[in-house]
């Protein structure tokens, strides 16, 4: 059905393509019985704190069906309504390069009627007036849609461009900066190079080279083990700790905040679907600022349905993602990111529980950081910590890695691997720098580098998002196996050109990116060599081993061995030191066997990475038995990072 | 709190690197004074028996065909070997002066470390080179700084771990965590009364740790206070069992440094009296710090307006003598002024938090300080333990002649023959460092010395062995091995050297 437009602008004059409305909204609402009084006055209210529009309030606040809304405002507008699924627009109208901005805008071009260009519009706001205007280049006139008609017809009529764009936009304009080629040419000349050489010095001088991999391997470890410490000192600094305090998040007013989008890409995971939209709703922000996008892929029925069931507010918008190759979360959000309103976005995982002020924290954070920070992370950590050994292990190793390592991996200017939830964009320089890299399993690591590469900073706030620690080993080691293959990926793809990524770093964040990114994997690979022959020893007291360890290489063996396992394990039971959880500390002590399993699944990720690249290994959500408000202890209102 | 102390200017912000010139300058006067103690003191016979004992360690060490840790063994700390290393680089005439440079160097940059919190607490310059002049005319620091033992880079590990205690008490970060337990990881490979310091102050952690985790959970708190000092240890015993054979050789040898002075209990006075009991070591440790530190006692009404300094005060006040207290105990303190004279960095560190709010406060110290120095010098003169009595007596020039004139000659008559030389260093280690090097030298440590004692009559150039009559010589290892070799010589060796209690025979083949 269709109402027929009843006006018309000659003019290209945006003031006069609105029309004053005659009649306020509300009051029209209430008279066509839509919204009560009371609903009004407390929409009314929130207005003049938010400072967005009363539909925006209305909708994000569920006290209206969005599509009765936009039946009215076109009315109050003296515009028809358009049901763009039953009257398609004429699509040869549309640039495919503005899809983004039809979007953001929530217009689009509708038809030509009597020389005019005619847009269907959601929100005829002064910008999307403006840019009705700049894209029509004469005279234009408009009628209202839903903005979910918006949405979905364009996804509908465009999904081979969008999806081309999540899946290559990267890899044709920065081919260098793309995991679609796993290994380059000069890479695997290299490798070929390295392993042709090491085995011919190991046929001619067997001793002296695996005298020389023994050096190499613990100078690595020796430096390994320094840097930890260092990064556990500047991480301990509280003058660092502290970025954003309470008062600062209370001085600010709801009508200085920007437009947030919030990325929430899911995959058969339908039961913690209420509890992720709990936690958004929960979320201290103006609701009407906040653009959802709940990103499911097309063939998840199950979850679509649950969604749609669940009859949520105006401000969730479901993103279908189309079946294509790779099937991976960064190609997923690369495709919701081209419906993205908000000038800042985040991403959350269903499973995740921020703490409620953590986007106005980010907010804060944005505006005291230097002009170019790209994105600042916030803090990670498990609700369910004490529900096994596991998830112990796992909340110390996170502990240690979000509360010390990456502040002082920002205090250092080291480029810091985005952990996968809870990083807050500036969007226009996620688009600028081409998003995420959706053949790459730890996207978000590698937009981190890339992100300090291009010169962009990238900060960290303190805002914990728990999330829940995989308290089931297989599912455990299916996760890691795919973090480390992300970081495989990541490193390789840094380091095809070293001398430029060095020169584009500088020294201490080159090295530190090679420690901490490359430190990792190589680490977690060798161990277990270490470990088969220090028991060998050990068990047989073996003389044969004694030609590959003279006295420096035996030295600073015994120091790794004693000295820096022994740092390693005293940093973990430090790890919880700001959280509070000392009933975990120790625990700590048991944390060698925890290493075991990096290992494991580093050895996975290595066979992954050479016979299935981009595959995605799903991580199985909502395991725990654990309630997060109930069990953990820490109230989702209460940061448990003490501010000092 | 925190912000509330910083802003009245009570708690320095943390710094640890010396960012200015004048610490820097200060640094250099101070080696100079004490390089120049230092020089008196050895122009005027002394000798520190540990000194040479560890140069002529590093001399053996450096001198073997191969270089191994292992070499200087694992029943002595090792940091005290290591930072001496570097001098092997000097002039050989100079090297013997090494262990003496190192304890003037230690403690110059203690004080240098002092001036920079000091400055950071904005006491005026004067006040500080005030202060800085009292530590160094105090016996204990002056004793440190140029006697060439431990103690030197010992108080400036005490003086760490007080500003790590303090920071606990103030502050209450993660930081000052890892820093005491760093460091109490570190002092552990300086010095062995690093365990009973530690012991003495496990009771003082429900002082200074931050209440909050007390009583969330005491134990988590010990955890990460003992944990690198437990690994230290850990790893200490593991490296005896991979290189002395047992896990606990450092805890059973008699030559262990980890045994203190039990095994010369019958030399000392102190452990005659005192060996093997607690309360009467306390008693007599607190009355010696009231002589050396009056100033200890001051600190209690400068700190009385303020809860933190009252719990700084009081750990300084018992911590020490609890831990000689647990020394004598174990009969390892051969006096007590091996731990007391740490205190002088412990009130170091609480000078910098603890605020001359009134005018009368810092005159008060630098009386008090003046005459605890005046007691310290009177007490110093009686102290019968030979090593500082001697020490005293040349700093007075009252020293009569070299007492170690015999190892002396010994050691140029084999510089002379350098030939390969059977000799045990801890009887001959003057001997040794007298020598100048540690070439052609057999010593226990090595290899080659077990091969050639395995013989009844060793394939080697020289023997020296000391009369087993002394007790030095008693413990000798060539005299242990060849019972009979100073009093009757050896087959196919004949005596080519004989004075003052040493012999040395030469292969005739």
């Amino acid at each position: 059905m269709v109402d027929k437009p009843s006006g018309s602008n000659t003019t290209s004059d945006p003031a006069s393509a609105v029309p004053a409305p005659p009649v306020p909204l509300g009051e029209l609402l209430i008279k066509k019985r839509l919204i009560s009084h009371q609903s009004l006055e407390q929409a009314l209210e929130l207005q003049k704190r938010w400072g967005t529009r009363l539909g925006d309030i209305l909708i994000s606040k569920g006290w209206i069906q969005p599509f009765a809304f936009y039946r009215v405002l076109a009315e109050q507008f003296k515009k028809p309504f358009l049901n763009l699924m039953e009257i398609p627009p004429d699509t040869s109208l549309w640039q495919e390069e503005e899809l983004d901005h039809y979007a953001e805008h929530l217009v689009l071009p509708f038809k030509y009627a009597n020389d005019r260009l005619i847009f269907a519009c959601a929100d005829p706001s002064p910008e999307a007036i403006a840019y009705m205007r700049k894209q029509s280049k004469d005279a234009f006139d408009f009628v209202i849609t839903s903005k979910f008609d918006i949405i979905w017809l364009i996804q509908r009529e465009k999904n081979d461009y969008l999806v081309d764009y999540a899946v290559n936009d990267l890899a044709v304009k920065q081919p260098v900066h793309s995991a679609r080629e796993v290994f380059t040419t000069g890479q695997l000349f290299s490798i070929y190079l390295i392993l042709t050489l090491l085995l011919i010095s190991l046929t001619l001088w067997p001793t002296p080279t695996l005298i020389g991999l023994n050096l190499f391997v613990g100078l690595f470890l020796f430096i390994n083990f320094g840097l930890r410490l260092l990064f556990a000192w500047v991480g301990g600094d509280t003058r660092i700790d502290v970025k954003v305090t309470d008062e600062e998040v209370m001085a600010l007013t709801d009508r200085e905040l920007p437009t947030y989008t919030v990325l929430v890409p899911m995959y058969k995971e339908p039961e913690v679907l209420p509890i992720v939209t709990a936690a958004i709703r929960g979320l201290d922000y103006p609701l009407s600022k906040l653009d959802i996008k709940l990103i499911l892929e097309e063939d998840d029925e199950e979850t679509i349905m649950a969604a749609k069931e669940l009859g949520l507010e105006g401000m969730f918008e479901i993103i279908r993602v189309p079946d294509s190759i790779p099937k991976t979360k960064p190609k997923a959000c690369n495709y919701a990111l081209q419906f993205a309103r908000g000038e800042l976005l985040t991403i959350y995982d269903a499973e995740d529980r921020p703490e409620p002020d953590q986007l106005k924290k980010a907010v804060i954070a944005f505006r005291k950081a230097p002009d170019n920070t790209a994105v600042i992370q916030a803090r990670l950590n498990y609700f369910n910590a004490d529900e096994n050994w596991l998830t112990r292990m796992f909340t110390l190793e996170y502990s240690l890695w979000f509360d010390f390592y990456l502040p002082a991996l920002e205090a250092l200017n080291i480029p810091i691997p985005l952990g996968g939830t809870s990083n807050h964009f500036n969007r226009y320089v996620l688009k600028h720098v081409d998003a995420w890299d959706p053949f790459n399993v730890t996207e978000d690591a590698d937009l981190g580098v890339r992100y300090t590469q291009l010169n962009y900073r990238v900060g960290v706030v303190n805002s914990t998002t728990y999330e829940e620690a995989n308290s089931h080993l297989g599912n455990w080691i299916r996760q890691r196996s795919r973090w480390i293959k992300g970081y495989m990926q990541t490193w390789l793809v840094h380091m095809r050109h070293p001398i430029r990524l060095y020169r584009s770093l500088g020294s201490i964040a080159f090295w530190g990116f090679q420690f901490f990114i490359g430190g990792a994997v190589l680490s977690a690979l060798i161990a277990p060599f270490l470990y088969f022959m220090y028991f060998l020893w050990l068990f047989t007291q073996t003389h044969a081993l004694d030609p590959l360890f003279p006295n420096f290489v035996l030295y600073i063996s015994l120091f790794n061995l004693l000295l820096g396992n022994g740092l390693l394990i005293y940093l973990s039971t430090l790890s919880v030191f700001k959280r509070h959880l000392h009933h975990l500390i120790p625990w700590a002590l048991t944390i060698p066997f925890y290493w075991i399993l990096i290992s494991i699944a580093a050895y996975r990720a290595l066979w992954q990475l050479i016979h299935d690249p981009f595959y995605w290994e799903k991580t199985v959500h909502g395991l725990t038995e654990f309630e997060h408000e109930k069990d953990s202890g820490h109230p989702l209102n209460e940061p448990k990072v003490e501010a000092r | 709190m925190n912000q509330r102390l910083r802003r009245d200017n009570i708690m320095p912000g943390p710094s640890y690197v010396f960012q200015t010139q004048r610490s820097f300058l200060t640094l250099f006067l101070v080696i100079l004074v004490l390089s120049a103690c230092c020089i008196w003191l050895l122009n005027n016979h002394y000798v520190s028996d540990i000194a040479a004992w560890r140069w002529a360690k590093i001399l053996g060490v450096t001198g073997a065909d191969e270089f191994r840790l292992e070499h200087f063994r694992f029943i002595y700390p090792h940091v005290p070997f290591y930072v001496l290393i570097p001098f092997t680089l000097m002039p050989q005439g100079m090297q013997a002066a090494a262990p003496y440079f190192v304890s003037a160097l230690a403690v110059a940059v203690l004080l240098a470390l002092w001036n920079f919190h000091l400055r950071d607490y904005a006491r005026p310059m004067w006040q500080r080179a005030l202060l800085i002049l009292l530590m160094l005319i105090q016996p204990t620091v002056l004793w440190a700084a140029t006697s060439g033992g431990y103690t030197a880079i010992s108080l400036l590990m005490f003086y760490m771990l007080y500003r790590a205690c303090l920071r606990m008490i103030y502050q209450e970060d993660v930081r000052a965590f890892i820093m005491l337990g760093l460091i109490l990881a570190l002092y552990f490979f300086v010095d062995p009364i690093t365990l009973f310091l530690f012991i003495a102050l496990v009771p003082f952690l429900a002082i200074i740790a931050p209440r909050k985790i007390l009583l969330e959970s005491p134990f988590s708190v010990y955890i990460m206070i003992a944990m690198p000092l437990l690994i230290a240890v850990f790893s200490w015993a593991y490296l005896n069992w991979i290189f002395e054979g047992s896990l606990t050789i450092f805890t059973s040898d008699p030559d262990s440094a980890f045994l203190g002075g039990w095994q010369d209990t019958p030399a000392s006075e102190w452990l005659r009296h005192y060996g093997g009991k607690f309360f009467p070591p306390f008693v007599a440790a607190f009355k010696e710090l009231a002589v050396f530190y009056p100033i200890v006692f001051l600190l209690i009404p400068l700190a009385a307006r303020y809860t933190n300094h009252i719990k700084a005060t009081i750990v300084l006040l018992f911590h020490p003598v609890i831990a000689v207290a647990f020394a004598s105990h174990k009969y390892f303190l051969f006096h007590p002024i091996e731990i007391l004279s740490l205190v002088s960095a412990g009130i170091m560190a609480e000078l910098t938090v603890i605020p001359f709010v009134r005018r009368w406060k810092f005159p008060a110290v630098l009386v008090l300080f003046l005459f605890g120095s005046l007691l310290g010098w009177q007490r110093f003169s009686h102290i019968s333990e030979p090593q500082i009595s001697y020490w005293y007596q040349a700093l007075t020039h009252s020293l009569s002649g070299d007492l170690y004139h015999s190892d002396a000659r010994l050691g140029e008559w084999l510089a002379k023959h350098n030939k390969p030389t059977l000799i045990d260093e801890r009887s001959a280690f003057r001997a040794i460092v007298a020598r100048g090097n540690g070439k052609n030298l057999y010593l226990p440590i090595s290899d080659r010395f077990k091969i050639q004692t395995r013989f009844r009559t060793p394939r080697i150039d020289l023997i020296v062995v000391p009369d087993p009559d002394t007790l030095l010589g008693g413990r000798d290892r060539i005299n242990l091995r060849y019972p009979d070799l100073y009093e009757e010589g050896m087959a196919g060796f004949r005596r080519v050297y004989n004075y003052g209690g040493w012999r040395v025979y030469q292969n005739e083949r």
